[in-house]
């Protein structure tokens, strides 16, 4: 070994010597910054973890609010729009509306009955707008044809059956004859074989139903192209009960 | 020492006083070999932003040293950029600085001699291989860590780590030749206060 490299050996030994008393100084104060760096540190990410799972959760549920409305949007809005139009409907009045709430939309739907106007609720007769409004007419106009020959019993006896054709029909010259055919028609009566159907308002029948589960369906005036009654309707398809 | 740096990073107060006591006066001579002023609270803030990012780290004692290191290199640089403040405080903080130093027994002295005399050479070299030399020879790091650090070659940092450990091997009955960009020579002796140059 030549005398450079001892002294570079030397040299290179001092400065990897361990450390002097001198150079340990402030061991306790360096201790305490970096243990007080390293709770803020943590603390930070901490809190920004946090925030950032409060905002994810915040956007996750706005996201599924948002979306759900949107989702749901159109049938709820729909079936608000529906639920306001079976409203609308005349016929509908603080008796009958919960007879009257679903199979009326494809059928009466729009008879602007003026007799009950009063009773009626408050969001039918005044809409000069409701698209029921237009229909009627129409119906009105095929209706004495078909009356006659299209008239269904709906469930429940017979004063109800009146009753309902009485609601459906829009006011007009022919109304009175439609009620009239009705009233003189054998729905809802017992002991009738000719309509072919049961009665069910027989109160020994264990199949009659109770006076708030039938639902007098309307009489074919309501729809001119269809001689059927609502699907549900026992009494449907049988013809008309003055063959 | 990786599980060291594994219980500092969560806190653990004997883990960082070992980290410290490992590494500070490595960093205190890589610091008074570059010639800073003040290389204690360099040292400091280089503690601070270990602590401030070791959550982070994740390595060997190796990667540990060379992160270390890297990080002091960066404090350094930014200390020099404010020349006129390091000055001025060189002045006032001389005295300070080499009665801290002041050894206690005659082994410690003649350690603390030993490693006097090598920073004062290395001071006197070139500012490059100053620290191609510290960094390799303290800080015992890889050619391509060094050069990595110092944002050069690897065969650049060759040359000057062996241009430097040549100016270490010369004899120690030659004076070493003070540069005169050196402003701070801190030695164990209570000497006059030197003019800046």
């Amino acid at each position: 070994m030549t005398s450079e490299d001892h002294n570079s050996d030397v040299s290179i030994a001092a400065l990897r010597s361990p450390a002097l008393p001198a150079e340990q100084v402030g061991e306790a104060a360096a201790v305490t910054a970096m243990l007080e760096v390293l709770s803020t540190t943590r603390a930070r990410v901490v809190g920004r973890r946090t925030r950032r799972g409060i905002t994810i959760a915040a956007v996750t549920v706005a996201s599924l609010g948002v979306g759900g409305l949107v989702a749901a949007g159109p049938g709820f809005f729909q079936a608000a729009a529906n639920k306001v139009f079976i409203n609308d409907d005349p016929t509908t009045n603080g008796q009958d509306d919960e007879n009257e709430d679903e199979d009326e939309q494809d059928e009466v739907s729009s008879t602007d009955d003026s007799s009950n106007d009063d009773q009626a609720s408050d969001d039918t007769s005044d809409e000069s707008d409701d698209p029921s409004v237009e229909i009627a007419p129409q119906r009105s106009e095929t209706d004495p044809a078909n009356t006659s020959d299209e008239i269904i019993c709906a469930e429940g006896n017979h004063g109800q059956t009146v009753s309902s054709v009485a609601h459906a029909t829009e006011p007009g010259p022919d109304k009175g004859q439609i009620v009239s055919q009705a009233a003189q028609s054998d729905c809802g009566k017992t002991n009738v074989s000719e309509d072919g159907g049961v009665q069910p308002d027989d109160p020994g029948n264990p199949n009659a139903t109770t006076p708030a589960d039938t639902r007098p369906t309307p009489t074919p005036p309501t729809n001119p192209g269809n001689g059927n009654g609502p699907p549900d309707d026992p009494g449907n398809g049988n013809g008309n009960p003055n063959d | 020492m990786e599980e060291v740096i594994e219980r500092a990073r969560s806190g653990d107060v004997d883990a960082l006083g070992h980290l410290w006591r490992a590494y500070n006066h490595l960093l205190l001579r890589y610091f008074r070999g570059k010639g800073m002023a003040e290389p204690e609270d360099l040292a400091s803030t280089v503690w601070v932003e270990v602590a401030s990012s070791l959550s982070r780290f994740e390595g060997s004692e190796y990667d540990f040293r060379r992160w270390l290191f890297t990080i002091a290199a960066r404090r350094r640089i930014d200390d020099i950029r404010s020349t006129k403040r390091q000055e001025a405080r060189t002045q006032r903080d001389r005295q300070t600085t080499i009665m801290e130093y002041a050894p206690d027994t005659q082994v410690v002295a003649d350690q603390a001699a030993a490693i006097d005399r090598a920073l004062a050479i290395i001071r006197t070299l070139p500012s490059d291989q100053a620290e191609a030399v510290l960094l390799r020879v303290i800080g015992e790091l890889g050619i391509a860590e060094v050069a990595a650090i110092m944002g050069a070659s690897e065969g650049n940092v060759r040359v000057l780590v062996h241009r430097g450990l040549k100016r270490l091997a010369e004899p120690a009955s030659q004076p070493a030749s003070q540069p005169a960009s050196d402003p701070a020579v801190v030695t164990n002796q209570p000497r006059p206060t030197m003019s800046s140059p």
